[in-house]
């Protein structure tokens, strides 16, 4: 589209000629703005950390909290991916071994753990190596890269060119029935 | 009779103080008559000194006709004193009588005090009509003040006081969070010390640039450990007091329990007692209101329906005395309330004619109905098996009221009878929270809290008195035998110690089971609110739920039914098993999960002084430990289990998060049979390394 289409008001034939080019030019950049917005629109944010080896990231809606591994209680009989339980804002929340559940590598030993609310508004925690940094990925790209895999994890390359796992929380712990009082 | 504000308060102020009073009298009452001609002077004393008082307050406050009441009421028990012999009971009825009317007319006192149709105000000199109103006769005067009466008693929401409880559990993060600031100030200026840049003086005797900020720093560590010292005891006070104001304990409930048992067995002829399990178990206040009414009508319901008359129970080779039982128990945020008797069980023929009565089924189908389905019906509205209305029963409203109350709660009501053997109710609810006194033992390493309703008697454990049984440890107690259970090897935290003299012995009881369980120490008791716990921890079946520490973590609370019934965790039956020796979580549930794959069973420990420990009492096939830990790392750990004959030949895997040439060699130097790094272990190595470790040490 040529600057050409954009015509200004009658009362600015009044203005200098170099401020209506000024205008017209700020008129063409806001008449190619909506199509960045629908390019915004199409962008999911996802909350990034390390575990091991990996770079892995779950949807940045998903976080309620990031907060130093300790003060852990072990619940003896568990499954060994629930390494225990811990307080969070009043609650008690299961903790769980993102590498023990993925069977993935681990260099160090996790510091951090991440607090994050499933579907439905349970809570639950698991480990990793850093703080989560929230990153923009191409929705159009996580779908497709979605498209036909069943584990919870999706490999996908984001937007500085790094490779990334996308997990689905959902996949990885499936939910159990509730049980229902009585 | 009203003279003034002041009195109106006190007026009000008293009727609160009279019910307690009433409530000990009533208690004492009770007590007495049960006694008999055996006498019980202490309760004598207690119901005369009550009487007393209530003549007393009501003199002083102008309450003549009360005060007049007292009196006479203090005549009719003055026979009662110091005699020996079974009064007759219409002397309880009369006095029983009395402390009720003595309530119900200081209620209507007080109510009429603080009205604002009252009619003493209203001919209150000052107020007639044209005449300018003073300061106490305006608007805000003349409506009832009662700043003693208000400053008393508020009606707090039980949602608004668990949302309270929250907070204050935030609150203690934010403590914790001061003390873990100071201890980082703590190492700030410990690094600075180390590094010579905060000394005092510099080796030329000039102050070091650092000096100031060094003194700031040591008073602000000072300010910060002292502020959340504070914090502590303001977080402490405050749970406290939260949980005074949410709960109460159950035995609140028994004396006016026990009044209607004795009231209700009077108008029938029937003779029962009433006792209570688990008084202690705070709940709620709210639905303790609600659990007092539904009591309230399914005892009236069981001494009606099912307790049977002293001679009838003659007959059944029954005692005489019909026992009425309520059995209290909390697990998490679910209260089990059971309430039984030993009646005659709920008559199926008489229920089945009573729906067929109503028309809710035909009479061929009537006979069809299974017990199950007539019990439900019990619940229904408007159900009774009589056909006679009598002054406490037979109109078919009480039940359904239990039934409408749990209801309401998302709760849920069952009936269990026996014919001939009695009826037994099971209320389940959700409750907001509640505290339990709780004992904490500590085992494996681990604090757990036991509940203390449950427990019958710790004892320090005797050799002579442990009895290897042909398939259990037992203990011989009181001229019984009761199987001895190690709690760590039943929560699969180790292999079954016997207990060593001294070690401390939990004697447990639920549900009529008992069980004596090893612990490794007690370290005290807690009033302890209760939470519910995740469903990860929760379908384990063996917690009831976790209550929060002063320290901030969370202290596991072990079932009762879960204590006296779980078996011996069977990994011990099993032939591999490997002792993991890590101090992260993490790295535990890491190697457990691989070597259970591969069919060990795995015992954890968090620090090399408790893996020697377990070393110590039981053999592993192999040892997968940490290089790094404190106080005793991987490699001191390795050398002193090289250092005992006993322990010479057990397999030792090294695992490090550094990947170093020099730690390696040391490791294997110190007598490791192989050293791994972590990410080693997570691509599969650490299975193979210990399989070729065990065929080594074998060879």
């Amino acid at each position: 589209m040529s600057s050409t289409d954009v015509k200004l008001h009658a009362d600015a034939a009044a203005l200098p000629v170099d401020v209506q080019q000024t205008l017209l030019r700020r008129a063409e950049r806001l008449r190619v703005a909506p199509a960045d917005a629908q390019a915004e629109e199409r962008v999911v944010w996802v909350a990034a950390f390390t575990l091991g080896e990996d770079r892995i990231a779950f949807p940045l809606a998903a976080l309620r909290g990031v907060t130093p591994l300790r003060l852990v209680t072990p619940v003896p009989l568990a499954a060994p991916h629930v390494i225990g339980i811990v307080r969070f804002h009043g609650d008690i929340v299961t903790v769980i071994s993102l590498a023990t559940l993925l069977g993935r590598a681990w260099q160090r030993d996790p510091s951090v753990l991440v607090v994050v609310e499933r579907e439905g508004g349970q809570i639950l925690a698991f480990d990793c190596d850093d703080v989560p940094a929230a990153i923009a990925m191409n929705l159009d790209a996580v779908r497709a890269a979605r498209e036909g895999v069943q584990g919870p994890l999706v490999a996908v390359v984001d937007t500085g060119g790094l490779p990334l796992l996308l997990l689905d929380i959902e996949r990885l712990i499936p939910r159990a029935p509730q049980e229902l009082v009585g | 009779m009203i003279q003034d504000d002041l009195i109106r308060g006190l007026i009000a102020g008293f009727v609160g103080e009279a019910q307690e009073i009433c409530e000990a009298i009533t208690k004492g009452l009770l007590a007495i008559e049960s006694a008999g001609a055996a006498g019980a002077p202490d309760h004598e004393a207690e119901v005369a000194r009550g009487l007393h008082t209530l003549k007393g307050t009501a003199g002083s406050l102008g309450l003549s006709d009360l005060a007049t009441m007292a009196h006479r009421l203090e005549d009719v028990f003055a026979p009662v004193r110091g005699s020996r012999k079974q009064m007759p009971a219409d002397v309880f009825d009369a006095l029983l009588g009395g402390l009720d009317l003595f309530l119900t007319q200081l209620r209507a006192y007080a109510e009429a005090s603080t009205s604002p149709a009252h009619p003493e105000r209203a001919g209150t000199p000052g107020t007639a009509e044209g005449q300018p109103a003073t300061a106490d006769e305006s608007p805000a005067g003349v409506l009832p003040r009662g700043p003693e009466t208000d400053d008393r008693t508020w009606r707090v929401s039980a949602r608004d006081v668990a949302s309270l409880m929250r907070e204050i559990d935030r609150l203690r993060d934010v403590r914790l969070r001061l003390d873990a600031r100071g201890k980082e100030v703590e190492q700030l200026l410990a690094t600075l010390v180390e590094r010579s840049l905060a000394t005092k003086r510099s080796p030329r005797g000039e102050e070091a640039p650092t000096a100031d900020a060094r003194e700031l720093l040591h008073l602000l560590a000072r300010a910060l450990k002292a502020d959340a010292g504070d914090a502590a005891d303001i977080v402490d006070t405050l749970e406290a007091r939260v949980k005074a104001i949410g709960t109460q304990p159950v035995r609140a409930l028994i004396d006016p329990l026990r009044r209607l048992v004795r009231d209700s067995c009077r108008a029938t002829g029937k003779e029962a007692q009433l006792s209570l399990v688990g008084g202690e178990i705070s709940i709620d206040r709210h639905v303790l209101q609600g659990l007092r009414e539904s009591l309230l009508h399914l005892v009236r319901n069981a001494i009606d329906h099912g307790i049977e008359s002293p001679a009838e129970r003659d007959r059944a080779g029954k005692h005489r005395e019909g026992s009425l039982v309520v059995r209290v128990e909390q697990h998490g945020n679910v209260l089990y309330v059971e309430f039984s008797d030993d009646g005659g069980g709920v008559d199926l023929d008489r229920v089945r004619a009573a729906v067929v009565r109503r028309g809710l089924v035909e009479p061929s189908d009537a006979q069809k109905l299974p017990a199950r389905e007539l019990h439900r019906w019990i619940w229904s509205s408007g159900f009774s098996t009589t056909t006679e209305v009598t002054e406490s029963s037979g109109r078919g409203v009480g039940l359904d009221v239990v039934k409408r109350w749990v209801d309401g709660l998302g709760g849920h009501g069952e009936v269990h009878s026996v014919s001939g053997q009695g009826t037994r109710f099971v209320l389940t609810l959700p409750v907001e929270f509640g505290s339990s006194p709780t004992l904490v033992v500590r085992v494996a390493g681990q604090e757990l809290g036991i509940p203390i309703a449950v427990i019958e008697r710790i004892l320090a454990a005797a050799p002579e008195t442990i009895v290897a049984g042909p398939v259990e440890t037992e203990l011989a107690y009181d001229g019984r035998i009761v199987p001895l259970r190690d709690l760590g090897a039943m929560l699969a935290l180790r292999l079954a110690l016997v207990p060593s003299r001294g070690q401390p012995i939990v004697l447990v009881q639920s549900q009529g089971v008992r069980r004596a369980l090893v612990v490794d120490e007690v370290a005290g008791d807690l009033d302890l609110v209760v939470r519910g716990i995740p469903q990860e921890a929760a379908e384990l079946g063996a917690f009831q739920g976790a209550s929060m520490t002063a320290r901030g973590d969370l202290l596991l609370i072990l079932r009762p039914g879960w204590l006296v019934q779980a078996e011996m965790s069977q990994g011990a039956a099993k032939t591999r098993r490997a002792l993991v020796v890590d101090d992260s979580l993490t790295a535990r549930a890491l190697h457990r999960a691989m070597l259970e794959v591969a069919g060990y069973v795995v015992h954890t420990v968090s620090s090399g002084t408790q893996a020697l420990e377990w070393l110590a009492h039981a053999r592993y096939d192999v040892v997968v430990c940490d290089v790094a830990m404190s106080p005793m790392d991987g490699l001191a750990f390795t050398g002193t289990v090289r250092s005992r004959q006993e322990l010479r030949d057990t397999p030792i895997v090294l695992v490090s998060a550094r990947d170093d040439q020099g730690l390696r060699e040391r490791g294997i130097a110190t007598g490791a049979d192989a050293f791994l790094s972590k990410s080693q272990c997570a691509a599969g190595r650490l299975l193979a390394e210990v399989s070729s470790a065990v065929e080594r040490r074998r060879a």
